[in-house]
């Protein structure tokens, strides 16, 4: 196979980040490389986003509706699926906005933290069906 | 023979896969550091396949084993089947609408393949733990169900069972070896599209040993699954290895 502009070993050479998203696919000709100018990085918190996620998620609205589902299960998981996919809009919104995008990351991390981790955990506790 | 420790334990497969993909997610951090990428859509990308990721872990089950089995939605949405497989596609879509909505065109393979292997490789340890660990060694070998166990998990008992999610990790190890080691050597998106091919070839075989309810012919969902995605996955290939085969671009 042949050498691609790879991003590591003794050749390296940092690509950088351009604001268009694109790999450089090899330096100008004749010209040393230089790093393109830092984009704008400042797009909020990624760990705040998470720990704000992970709070409306699991202790606001899903275990709110984990007791509301003891009323009328279906009515309350329809309930909870409308209030995550509000809360999915919500999180990519603030994702594609540059001074957000961070922010907007941690929202949608706090998504697989919360469905992955911890709410069969809390289900568990809340049901009693952790054995 | 080595009994199962950890029989259906919803709490030890979540912090395990939570471990996984905290590890992925780490691993993720120190790669874009190490590359020196600054582009926070690269954050997004990573948020958009974990939250995808997880949805479609659960959602994308609905053809196997639906709701219906169980006395509420919300009890299926907890305890229904979850599919790594499923979690994959839906991770897959979530980056392709991402790159969509912020514009980020780049390959981001040689970023994501490494991670998603170590995800799954520690992920497993969860499934090692606590599933039904698959089909009868045929020996006294392997892992052994108690038969409570078995009658909880569906699996046999008393015999050794094929430890097909330690097969699982050691192939997904080795595939995170592979690819920091050819990572140099191949385009970001043919690494992934290479872990990919990988993976669902060792899948479809591991399926055999897995335990999983065949679905018909003697073939379970994930392999039909994978069956219908061949020519996708083969058509992957083949542009890899196409691409590979052209005159590669030398520095000046």
């Amino acid at each position: 196979m042949g050498h691609y502009w790879s991003m590591s070993g003794p050749d390296f050479v940092p690509p950088g980040d351009r604001s268009d998203g694109r790999w450089p696919s090899q330096p100008p000709p004749g010209q040393p490389w230089q790093m393109p100018p830092t984009p704008n990085t400042s797009g909020g918190s990624l760990l705040l986003g998470l720990v704000i996620g992970v709070i409306v998620l699991l202790g606001g609205g899903w275990t709110f509706l984990a007791f509301v589902t003891r009323v009328n299960g279906d009515v309350g998981f329809g309930l909870a699926v409308g209030l995550l996919v509000a809360y999915i809009v919500v999180a990519i919104v603030f994702a594609v906005r540059p001074s957000t995008s961070r922010l907007g990351a941690g929202l949608l991390l706090a998504i697989g933290a919360v469905l992955v981790i911890l709410a069969g955990l809390c289900f568990g506790l809340v049901f009693g069906v952790i054995r | 023979m080595i009994a199962l420790p950890y029989p259906g334990n919803d709490l030890v497969h979540g912090l395990w896969v939570g471990l996984g993909l905290l590890a992925a997610l780490i691993w993720y951090g120190l790669e874009k550091r190490r590359l020196r990428l600054r582009d926070d859509r690269l954050w997004v990308l990573a948020g958009m396949a974990v939250a995808f990721g997880a949805i479609g872990a659960r959602v994308l089950t609905w053809p196997q084993a639906g709701p219906s089995g169980y006395p509420s939605l919300a009890q299926w949405w907890v305890e229904g089947n979850r599919s790594i497989l499923a979690g994959l596609v839906g991770a897959w879509f979530g980056v392709w609408l991402g790159k969509r909505l912020t514009g980020y065109r780049a390959d981001t393979g040689e970023l994501f393949a490494p991670a998603v292997a170590l995800a799954v490789a520690i992920g497993r340890v969860g499934c090692l733990l606590t599933e039904n660990p698959g089909t009868s060694t045929g020996g006294d070998w392997g892992m052994v169900l108690t038969p409570e166990q078995a009658l909880r998990l569906g699996g046999v008992a008393d015999v050794g069972l094929h430890p097909s999610f330690a097969y699982e990790i050691a192939f997904q190890l080795v595939a995170f070896v592979l690819l920091l080691r050819w990572r140099a050597r191949l385009a970001p998106g043919a690494l992934f599209r290479l872990y990919v091919a990988a993976y669902a070839l060792f899948r479809f075989s591991v399926e055999f040993v897995r335990g999983n309810h065949e679905l018909w012919l003697g073939l379970s969902g994930p392999q039909w699954f994978l069956l219908a995605v061949s020519p996708l996955l083969i058509r992957s290939v083949v542009r890899v290895v196409r691409s590979a085969r052209r005159p590669a671009a030398t520095p000046a």
